[in-house]
Parts: C-alpha cells; structure tokens; sequence
C-alpha cells in the first residue's frame, strides 16, 4: 500500500521537475529541478529494495554530476533568461517524441515475458551493499581495476592538457630560419 | 550471513592476463621515470616502449588458443591473439616514428608514451573479452588516451580534432551503454555467449524482435561510430587533417581493428542466430560507406584528407566480409587489415616526413596535392615509393591491399553474394582515380617555383620504417600464403 503511494507520488514528483528541466528558460531553474529530480529517482531504488544502487544514484549524479554542472554555470550569468532558437518546433517535437516512444518500445519489450532471472541473487538475510561487493571483487574485479586504469588515464590526461606547457608549442620552429631566406632572396 | 568464498588460484588463469599487464605496468614505469628524472632524452622512452611492446608481443605469443580466465571473464580466443598481435605490430611500427629529426610537441612529453600504452592496454582488454562491461571499460579507456594523444599535437586544429573526436566518442558511449542495458534487459546477462544461449531459446517469442532490433541498432550505431562508417563517418577527415600524420594512420587501423573484433562477436552472434535483417543493415552501411566515402574523397585537395576518405571507403569493405559471417569473411576481415596495414601507415609516415610547422602551400591545407607536384625531381626515391604505396591502396596485383581485395570477393562470390563483389570491383576502379591523381601530380607535373619543398622530417628511424612498409607491400606475394592459413586457422579454431 504505501510502497504504491510513494511510487506514484516520486513519479508524478519525477516526471513534473524534469518537465521543468526541459522547459524552464532559466538556468538556475533547470538545474535545481535536475538535482531534485536525481534525488527522487534514487527513491525508486530504495522502493525496490536496492538500497546500494540508491546510495550509489544519490552520491554519482546528485553528489559528483551535479557539483560539476554547478562548477561549469558559475562561468555563465546564471539569472539571465536562455533565448532558445527553435526554427522548427514542430520537426523538433516530432523527432523528440518518435525517439522517445522507440526507447519506451525497446525498455518495456522485455518486460512481457518473465524469462529474465538473476545471474547472482541476492541472499536472503544479507544486505544489498555485501552482495554487490562480493560480485564485484570476485567476478567483476578485472573490469574494476581496468575502470581503475581508466581513471588514471582522465587524470593524467586532464593534468598534462590543462597544465603542463600546453600553452606554448615545443615544436621546433623552421619557420623563422625560412622567413629570413626569403627576404634574403627578395633581396 | 554470508559464507566465506574460496577461490583456487589455478582456476583463474592468471597468465589470460599477462599481455596487459606488461603494457599497463610499461606506462606506470614510463610515468615513475620521469618523476626521477624529468630530463630523459625521448630517445630513451622510444626504445623503452619498443621493449614493452616485444615483451607484450611474446606474451601473446605464448597465450593458448581457447582458454578462459578470470571467472570466465577473459576469453582467449583465436580472434582475440591475432587482433592483439596486429594491435601490437601496429604498435611497433608507430612508435619509431616519433624519432624524427626535428622536435615535436607531444614527443617531449613522457606521459605520450605512458598513454600509449595505456591505450594498447584498454584495446586488448577489449579484444579479449565476451563481457560487455569489460568491453566497454576497455574502449573508454583507449579512447580517453587517443584523444588526448592527438589533443597533445598541440596546435588548433588537432584541438578541434580532439574535441569532434571526444563528443563523438562519448555519444558513442552512450548508444553503447544503452545497447548493453536493452540486451541485459532481454535476457538477464551481458556474457555474449550466455546472450546466444537465452536468446536462442526466446526466437520464437512475439514481441522479442523490437528488443533485439533496438539493441542491435543501438549498438550497430555505435560502432559505425567508432569505424567511421557512413552516416556516421563525419568525423572522421577532420579528426584525422588535425591529428598528427602517424597518429592519423595509426587510427585507421589499431582502433578500427579492436572495435571490427567486438563486432565481430556481436554482430556475428545475431546472424548465427538467423536473424536476417542485421546482416541486412549491415550490407546497406558497408555499400554505402564505401561508395560515398570514394565519391567524397574524389573531390579532395588535400592528400590527408583523401587518405581519410579512402580508408573510410577500406572500412567499408571490411564490413561488407563482416556481414557475410563465414570463417572465410572473417579470415578476410583480419587479412585486409594486416595488409592495409603496412601500406596505409607508409602512406601516412611519407606525409609526416613533410610537416611543416606554418603551411607553406595553402592557407587550408597542410598537405594540398600542389605540395607534391614535380616529386620525381625533388626526391626520386621518395616519389617512387609513394606511388608504389598510392598503387597498392588502389589494389593494383601484386602489391599487398590487392590480395586483402581479391581475398574479400572470393569470400563474397563464394557465400553466394557475387552482386557485392561487383560493387567492391566499380569501387576499387573509382579508388583508382584518386589515387592516380596523386601520382601524376607526382609524376608529371612541375614543382610549384615560388615556394620549395623541404623533406626536413626525414631521419634514420623514418627511413627504417617506411623501408619496412615498403618490404611488405611489394614482398606480399611471398608470405600472403603462409598468412592467410595462419589466420584461417586461428578463426576456425575459435568457431567463427
């Protein structure tokens, strides 16, 4: 009974601020309707059962996605009105929902059969975070430390492109050597 | 409570790790010798990665065919050694072009070549796996470390180059992600041949088809991203005009070849499952890349750019023995590369010789057509091979891409499909023309007077390497045979 309460009600809560997302004109709107939204998602989660994957919903994108959008706005005058230029609102309409309903198509195909088990369930009397760990380091530990590389691959990127001597190019310029030879032989 | 788990060490196979493991600890050795010292001569990091790179090349060598590892993660197969051994050769062939006579800038940063292999390291992750997640780790990670190779040129349009190449990328990324979820949805696992085992069972069920038509269109369009196939091939000329020469050559073929393996499996799986229409799809994009992709670099001015366009046109044949799904097709897939190769980093590395820092021929372009007018009399040698690679791209017998081309047809003509062999044939004879162009441009015309052309790249190490392309390009008649049954061997022995 109250698990079908809370479900309409984060999903009615869910579909109005991301509604607000999509149309608001103002930054600053649309992005705190974003992260309220983010948050409400992660209740679905909690309904479920997946307390981890909630946890994990809340820290990654209200937490971590968030913080870096609101990182990116202080560069722009977030109180100022967006000016949108749609010049074709009915195409855009169009496309918008066709894509829309081809991905509600392609999500809720599998969900009339049943034939869907899990690979690892969950045991009865532990909690979701153990199960998800043991998983996690037994199965899945290749592809983990490989995230792990993966991360130190964005990091050493990011710091070589943003601060070592990008600003200046170290390869060796002829060009100057040629520009003299050719005064020398307008000369 | 939970019990405790008890894993045996043999059972995890530990040495189906061994090839990565050599790249990534290489690039954290590159990393820890710059932080002792920072004064290294790139000399040092060069022959360091050629080192790793053998030793990765030895331990791929020495992997057993058909063994899986890792809670069956790791899945050594036949296609995955010979995509990690051309990965490698690729490799070995790029690096030494770093040696050029003049200095450039990403060269002297060590993190270029810890990069690097860093990305070899995500691109056999990525080979040697049926599990959709490693799958997906693997190509983030190479492709987080290819865009900031190209990013690491450092001029404004290798940015520009980085950036189109990592938006790209990461819409990619998505399409992919979104695949993974539709097919985990359908049947409950993201191990292929787990997939191949539910799906098969489920053939018959109503409403099955949308889930797998919008799972495999979801990650049909994210490969066609990654190997530039028409429509989504956009990218594609000007990531490579802004990357480096090698780089750009380099990225015609390692990348291509990872993500033509996944697609093998993938794709491979779905018409072993008799569904049609994905090979279908699949035709459609490979006739039209590789018709389009010829008719757009016929108007080219710029050398590069036509070399771009022409090895979109190359993926599109590749693509077409991919939907045949016959050992034959891919034996196919994996030849053409292997010989493609050879011919295109040649071709690349001959551009390279010729960078200039200010571009002297035309505002636009760094490589116009009008740069290597007169060739012949400037550097005789040079314009000789050049023409000799141009001939073999063209499929000219007997240079090497030729075999590659007959190689595809027959696998086509013998799967019953002689129609597409007719189009490869129409298209190889439109190819000509571009690549002609060129030779005559080298041949025949008068070097343009008012500016020269100065070949100052040109160094030992170039010179080794592009004599080693050449080798291969003219000597293929010697080893295609002895090739082409290895590499038939090897598919047939992993049941594709």
């Amino acid at each position: 009974m109250y698990e079908t309460i809370a479900f309409y009600l984060f999903s009615a809560l869910t579909i109005g601020l991301f509604l607000i997302t999509v149309m608001s004109k103002n930054v600053l709107y649309a992005m705190t309707s974003l992260a309220a939204g983010m948050v409400l998602i992660s209740g679905f989660f909690f309904i479920l059962g997946a307390d981890f994957l909630g946890v994990v919903q809340l820290i990654v994108y209200v937490g971590a996605i968030m913080a870096l959008y609101s990182f990116a706005m202080m560069f722009f005058d977030a109180t100022r009105d967006i000016k949108e230029k749609n010049t074709n609102s009915g195409l855009v309409f169009l496309l918008g929902g066709l894509s829309a309903l081809v991905l509600v198509m392609i999500f809720a195909a599998p969900i009339h059969s049943d034939a869907v088990q899990a690979l690892y369930p969950m045991h009865e009397g532990v909690g979701n975070a153990q199960d998800v760990g043991i998983v996690l380091f037994t199965k899945y530990l290749v592809p983990f430390e490989v995230a792990a590389v993966m991360l130190l691959v964005a990091m050493i990127a990011g710091i070589i492109l943003a601060g070592k001597k990008m600003d200046q190019s170290l390869t060796e310029d002829a060009s100057a050597d040629d520009e003299i030879l050719i005064q020398k032989d307008a000369k | 409570m939970l019990q405790p788990i008890n894993v045996s060490l043999e059972s995890l196979n530990l040495i189906t790790l061994a090839p990565m493991l050599v790249a990534i600890a290489g690039g954290l050795i590159i990393l820890v010798l710059d932080l002792i010292n920072s004064k290294l001569h790139k000399t040092l990091y060069v022959m360091l990665t050629l080192l790793i790179l053998f030793i990765d090349f030895g331990a791929v060598l020495g992997l057993n065919v058909n063994e899986r590892g890792f809670f069956d993660v790791m899945l050594i197969d036949g296609v995955s050694i010979i995509s990690q051994l051309m990965i490698i050769v690729a490799s070995m062939l790029f690096i030494p072009l770093s040696l050029t006579s003049k200095r450039f800038h990403e060269y002297s940063y060590p993190e270029f070549f810890a990069l690097f292999l860093f990305m070899i390291a995500g691109f056999q992750f990525m080979v040697t796996s049926d599990n959709l997640i490693l799958i997906f780790v693997g190509l983030e990670t190479a492709s987080l470390a290819l865009y900031t190779l190209i990013a690491l040129h450092n001029r404004s349009n290798s940015f520009e180059a980085a950036v189109k190449y990592f938006t790209m990328g990461a819409l990619s990324a998505g399409f992919y992600a979104m695949g993974s979820a539709v097919i985990y949805g359908l049947t409950g696992s993201i191990e292929l041949y787990k997939v191949a085992a539910v799906l098969s069972l489920r053939m018959d069920e109503a409403s099955i088809m949308i889930a797998i038509f919008g799972a495999s269109v979801l990650l049909l369009t994210a490969f066609a991203f990654k190997l530039s196939l028409f429509p989504f091939h956009t990218w594609a000329p000007d990531v490579y005009e802004g990357a480096s020469a090698p780089l750009a050559g380099y990225m015609s073929v390692v990348p291509k070849v990872a993500a033509f393996v996944v697609s093998i499996r993938i794709f491979g799986m779905y018409i072993d499952l008799g569904i049609e229409w994905v090979r279908i799809i699949i035709l459609v994009l490979a006739v039209g890349t590789m018709t389009l992709a010829n008719i757009m670099a016929l108007v080219q001015e710029d050398v590069k750019r036509m070399l771009a366009y022409s090895s979109i046109s190359h993926a599109g044949f590749i693509m077409a023995a991919l939907a045949l799904d016959t050992t034959e097709g891919t034996t196919a897939i994996f030849l053409y590369y292997a010989l493609f190769m050879f011919t295109n980093l040649g071709a690349f590395a001959m551009l390279w010789i010729s960078r200039h820092k200010v571009r002297r021929f035309s505002d636009r372009y760094d490589n116009p057509y009008e740069k290597f007018a007169g060739l012949i009399n400037i550097m005789p040698m040079g314009a000789v091979i050049m023409a000799l690679f141009m001939l073999s791209l063209a499929g000219v017998p007997p240079f090497s891409v030729f075999w590659g081309k007959i190689y595809v047809m027959q696998a086509a003509v013998n799967s019953g499909y002689v129609w597409l062999a007719i189009v490869m044939g129409l298209n190889s004879a439109i190819a000509a023309y571009y690549y002609l162009k060129l030779i005559v441009f080298m041949f025949l015309k008068e070097p343009v007077k008012s500016v020269d052309t100065v070949y100052y790249n040109l160094s030992k190490p170039l010179m080794a390497v592009i004599g080693l392309a050449t080798v291969a390009t003219i000597g293929a008649i010697f080893y295609i045979q002895p090739l082409i049954s290895y590499i038939y061997y090897m598919i047939s022995a992993s049941g594709y």
